[in-house]
């Protein structure tokens, strides 16, 4: 009668059955809740109904699979054949056989489209386009985590390691900008997660998964406040850099001036004295929020190796060609770092476009970093008298510069007119202006106010920035292009790297500029002349001088600043210096030690993100041998229970029955068939000691020998892939969490 | 109960080596006449050790009668047997008074009840108002009949059967009185082979007639002292604590287990222990008389069993193994 009850009841395990369905629908939908996440990261939302795709064919193959075969590690390889086939079909049909079964072409092809994603994700700035390679990456890391949960939730039956995935998915938006955390998914994922405990666990120990979940959101909360910003790598050195390389690169200006290591961006040599102000792109739409590129099109047939007119530009403007070699490290960017106005670039690889507007050079698909090129430019130097005949003068098609936004504070407007007094011209004003700001009213600082959104060029951050008088280039130069509009003078701010420091070498001059070059600057046009860099920034590079009004000889250089002004003549200069050899750059003995404070670089922050996983996945291990070793210890001084807790244990860690409601014939009948001979005959001892020492009123005791030879037995019985996982992955320490394993399926 | 051979590697004294040799003769005496039904049998044998009253329910002719006869007849003690009817009066079962004339003086004329295994046959059948006269003086081991008191013989066993499904004219026992029931065990149909054999054997002769007593009523008392000094340490005792508690508080059960129903557990299993060979319970014991213990004193609550009677509480049963399957087993008597 007694034996009655351990047989399965009917129905039992056709509801096992639809448990494993449900628990894999709901891994499902913690996957589309923390994949939603990366919503914050990219546009569109397609890609993500590739990735439920890839999800749900992942784990429905596993649970279709794990509902017929005997053993559950079949759902998981189920799983893992199912990615591989639907990465194949979905990305490299054509090299299959089949279009899913997977060839060395394959692979090739697969390899191209990773390489061509992790060059995506480099380039593009947030919001990213999910383009084709992106996708693939995706659905390469959603496939993986699906197998890992599928293996966690249902082939281990440690429901509780599913969090671990969701987490690295979860964190993916906040790696890439900390600033990025979408509270609706975690939220939502959380819920998943704590789902799928609830599916996973007996209404006893349900509480306790309410519990690991809450610690999870909790840890998942605060594991970010202690990672390192992804920030710009060892000073100096040829590390990656975040510099520049958004849409609207302002965004990321303020951080990267404040960095406290500058590191390398690029070097150059040149033909024009003083070096030469890289301008990167020109942010002329300052309709919304705040100052932006108002075309990030690439026009396909702009070829950079002939160049457009600088516009406006008048047949009598004095100009003088340079050129520049130009070496760029390891930034990121879409755009190219170049002298104003650029005639023509060669040495580029990838495909590369000038813009008619801005003439910024821009990418679709490749990247600045490690570009080595030479650009051909023209030197703009307008005399002073004609910037003056230039007058207030607007040309027809230039009223998108002298937008403003609609909320724009009035104190901008004020301030300009204040300042410009009763100058005349469009120069006087300008002038007059870039005056106000670097007259010694004004600080640089980039730590000023930053809080509340100032650390950018908004409306709202202008009002702030003329009251506080603090800021930063940003600060300056949105201010002064806005200003200058208020006045009626189309203008726009400009973003990119101020000369540099010059650096004397036996071959010539090199100039090394750093993420500390970077700059913004206003730029503002003149009828008859086209587009004039202004500096209102004080401290920071150098206003242009105009050519005196009366003297218009462009061959006069301007010596009297310990940093010449690039526009200060027009002399050319033979282009023939020779250009740094790039290993000159790259090698690491020429570059400052990295302290220990110095942020990490990308791919150094995601070893450490893999060792810390490392670490975290191999914690289970210790604790586990510590634990072991302690109840060897009361086993050897005559302790049956510390003996049986062990054995309970490893046989937990295994995979087989030990609830805590059998009692020890229970438990010993159900591993006898795990065991062989001598095994069983330890275990009977064993079990006899335990009996007597926590039933009879006299103990005696247990026999560590048993003890060591039942554990051997139970693992050599299991096998050595099984043993491992045991070791590695211990149950026991998280049974009390877990819904305990039915017997039946132990064996 | 196939531990029942299991394991002698642990037995401690010479007494329950007599102990257990007697029983293994009381057992395989009842064997020659109850074919296959060891079970049963250890069952019966376990509660007649504990002193308790058993109770055997299930269809005709399975042998429960058969059962309780034989295991009386292995006992050289007095036996009396009561064939429950409807018109069986009290006086029938504890005696009456009658007038002696020649002593001029009433003289209690005992009834069958005053022996040492009484067999109720049928006990369902009798009106209540006999059922609780026999039923009380199980529980207070002795009877009054004329303001006079009258003791029991120890030990003083009852052995009822009563019939599930033959319900016309029974009259069911009321729960506080299936409660004085140490145990109620089904003997089940036998197997084929076991059913075969029956068949060689009664052929000729009834082997009943052939059963000879193998303990005499001391040496039954003195097992019975035996079995109730076997230690039960306080982690058993905890663990049929935690299972009484359990089916007060399930939801599926009406009624849980009374106090006394938790008592009546560990004695059963100090019995079973003894008759296993061990000085002290195990929560294997436990388990085992869980059911016989407690089966019959539950109710399950109307949803969990819909067409279970009350009598044969097929679904009480699933909730008691339910119980044990979810109560932990103490190891030491802190955890």
């Amino acid at each position: 009668m007694p034996e009655t009850r351990r047989a399965p009841a009917p129905g039992e395990a056709e509801r096992a059955r639809g448990l494993d369905w449900l628990t894999s629908g709901v891994l499902l939908a913690a996957v589309g809740t923390s994949g939603a996440a990366l919503s914050s990261i990219l546009t569109d939302v397609q890609w993500w109904f590739v990735l439920m795709l890839v999800a749900a064919i992942v784990l429905g193959t596993a649970a279709t699979v794990r509902s017929f075969a005997r053993r559950r590690a079949w759902g998981s390889l189920g799983a893992a054949l199912a990615a591989v086939g639907t990465l194949t079909l979905l990305f490299a049909p054509g090299s299959a056989i089949l279009g899913i079964v997977p060839t060395f072409d394959t692979a090739g092809a697969l390899r191209e489209l990773e390489a061509s994603g992790t060059a995506s994700i480099a380039s593009q700035s947030l919001p990213a386009d999910a383009d084709q390679g992106i996708v693939y990456l995706l659905c390469l890391g959603v496939a993986v985590i699906c197998v890992v949960l599928d293996l966690f939730a249902l082939t281990l039956r440690v429901p509780a390691f599913a969090g671990l995935p969701l987490v690295v998915l979860l964190l993916v938006p906040s790696l890439v900008d900390p600033s990025l955390n979408d509270g609706l998914f975690f939220a939502l994922t959380a819920a998943a997660f704590v789902g799928l405990l609830l599916v996973r666990s007996r209404p006893a120990s349900r509480g306790a998964g309410v519990g690991i979940a809450a610690g999870a959101v909790v840890i998942a909360l605060l594991v970010p406040l202690g990672l390192p910003d992804v920030t710009p790598p060892d000073p100096g050195a040829q590390g990656s850099s975040g510099t520049a390389t958004g849409i609207n690169p302002i965004l990321t200006l303020g951080d990267d001036l404040r960095q406290g290591d500058p590191s390398l961006a690029l070097t150059y040599t040149t033909s024009e004295p003083g070096g030469v102000y890289l301008r990167l792109t020109a942010l002329d739409d300052f309709s919304g929020a705040s100052w932006k590129p108002s075309s990030t099109d690439v026009i396909a047939g702009n070829d950079v190796a002939t160049i457009g007119a600088a516009p406006g530009l008048g047949a009598d403007v004095p100009r003088a060609a340079a050129t520049s070699d130009i070496t760029v490290g390891n930034i990121l960017s879409r755009w190219l770092p170049v002298p104003y106005a650029p005639t023509s670039i060669t040495g580029l690889e990838g495909n590369w476009a000038w813009e008619p507007d801005a003439l910024a050079i821009r990418t679709a698909s490749s990247n600045a970093r490690n570009q080595q090129y030479e650009v051909q430019s023209l030197t703009i130097s307008p005399s002073v008298d004609q910037l003056i005949a230039a007058g207030t003068t607007v040309e027809p098609g230039l009223e998108r510069y002298l937008a403003l936004p609609d909320d724009m504070p009035a104190i901008v407007g004020q301030t300009a007119l204040d300042v410009v007094g009763d100058a005349a011209t469009n120069y006087d004003k300008a002038i007059a202006l870039q005056e106000y700001f670097r007259g010694g009213e004004f600080t640089y600082s980039e730590e000023a106010p930053v809080e509340n959104g100032y650390d950018g060029s908004g409306a709202s951050v202008l009002e702030a920035f003329l009251k506080a008088k603090a800021g930063y280039c940003v600060h300056f130069s949105s201010a002064m292009a806005s200003m200058a509009r208020s006045l009626g003078i189309p203008s726009r701010v400009v973003v990119g790297f101020t000369p540099g420091d010059a650096n004397t070498l036996p071959t010539g001059t090199e100039y090394r500029v750093t993420t500390h070059n970077l700059h913004a600057w206003p730029e503002l046009y003149f009828a008859g002349i086209g587009w004039v860099r202004f500096e209102p920034t004080p401290g920071r590079g150098v206003p242009p001088a105009f050519a005196p009004l009366t003297v218009d000889d462009p061959t006069t250089p301007d010596v009297d600043e310990s940093v010449p002004p690039p526009a200060a003549t027009n002399a050319p200069v033979p282009s023939s210096t020779p250009t740094a050899a790039p290993s000159d750059v790259s090698d690491p003995s020429s570059t400052p030690v990295a302290g220990p404070d110095a942020p990490l670089g990308t791919i150094s922050w995601w070893w450490a993100l893999v060792a810390a996983i490392v670490a975290l996945l191999l914690a289970p291990l210790v604790v586990r041998g510590i634990r072991r070793a302690r109840r060897r210890v009361l086993t050897s001084r005559g302790s049956a229970a510390a003996a049986w807790d062990e054995l309970r244990d490893t046989a937990d860690d295994l995979g087989l029955a030990t609830s805590p409601n059998r009692t020890p014939r229970q438990i010993a009948l159900d591993l006898a068939p795990h065991l062989d001979d001598r095994g069983a005959a330890a275990l009977a001892r064993l079990r006899a000691a335990l009996e007597r020492e926590a039933f009879a009123d006299r103990a005696s005791g247990a026999d560590a020998a048993d003890l060591g030879a039942v554990l051997w037995s139970l693992r050599r019985k299991a096998g050595p892939l099984r043993a491992l996982v045991s070791f590695i992955a211990p149950r026991s320490l998280v049974a009390g969490w877990l819904p305990a394993p039915s017997s039946a399926d132990a064996d | 109960m196939s531990n029942l051979e299991l394991q002698h590697d642990d037995v401690p004294a010479m007494a329950y080596d007599a102990f257990h040799a007697k029983a293994q003769a009381i057992l395989s005496t009842v064997e020659t006449v109850i074919d296959g039904k060891r079970d049963a049998v250890e069952m019966a044998l376990t509660v007649l050790l504990a002193e308790g009253h058993l109770l055997i329910e299930d269809v005709p002719g399975v042998g429960k009668t058969m059962l309780a006869r034989a295991l009386a007849r292995t006992i050289d003690c007095s036996v009396s047997r009561i064939q429950f009817t409807p018109d069986l009066l009290p006086a029938d079962i504890t005696g009456v008074s009658v007038y002696n004339q020649a002593e001029r003086a009433f003289e209690f004329k005992p009834g069958p009840i005053f022996a040492n295994i009484v067999i109720g046959d049928e006990i369902n059948r009798a009106s209540p108002k006999t059922q609780s006269a026999m039923l009380e003086s199980m529980e207070e081991g002795q009877v009054t009949v004329d303001g006079s008191s009258y003791a029991l013989a120890t030990p003083f066993i009852v052995v009822a059967t009563q019939n599930p499904i033959e319900m016309e004219g029974t009259y069911p026992l009321p729960e506080a009185q299936r409660d004085r029931f140490m145990a109620r065990i089904s003997m089940g149909y036998p197997d084929s082979t076991a059913e075969l054999a029956m068949l060689r054997q009664r052929a000729t002769s009834s082997p009943l007639a052939a059963v000879r007593p193998v303990v005499d009523s001391s040496e039954l008392a003195d097992m019975i002292a035996t079995a109730r000094a076997v230690y039960a340490s306080r982690a058993v005792e905890q663990y049929a604590v935690a299972i009484a508690q359990a089916t007060r508080q399930d939801r599926d059960l009406r009624l849980g287990a009374s106090p006394r129903a938790t008592l009546q557990l560990v004695r059963a299993a100090k019995a079973r222990a003894a008759l296993d060979g061990r000085e002290f319970v195990l929560p294997d014991d436990i388990d085992a008389l869980a059911i016989p213990v407690l089966g019959h004193r539950l109710i399950a609550a109307r949803r969990a069993g819909a067409g279970s009677s009350v009598l044969s509480g097929g679904s009480v049963t699933d909730i008691i193994a339910r119980i044990i399957a979810d109560t932990p087993v103490p190891i030491s008597a802190s955890s």
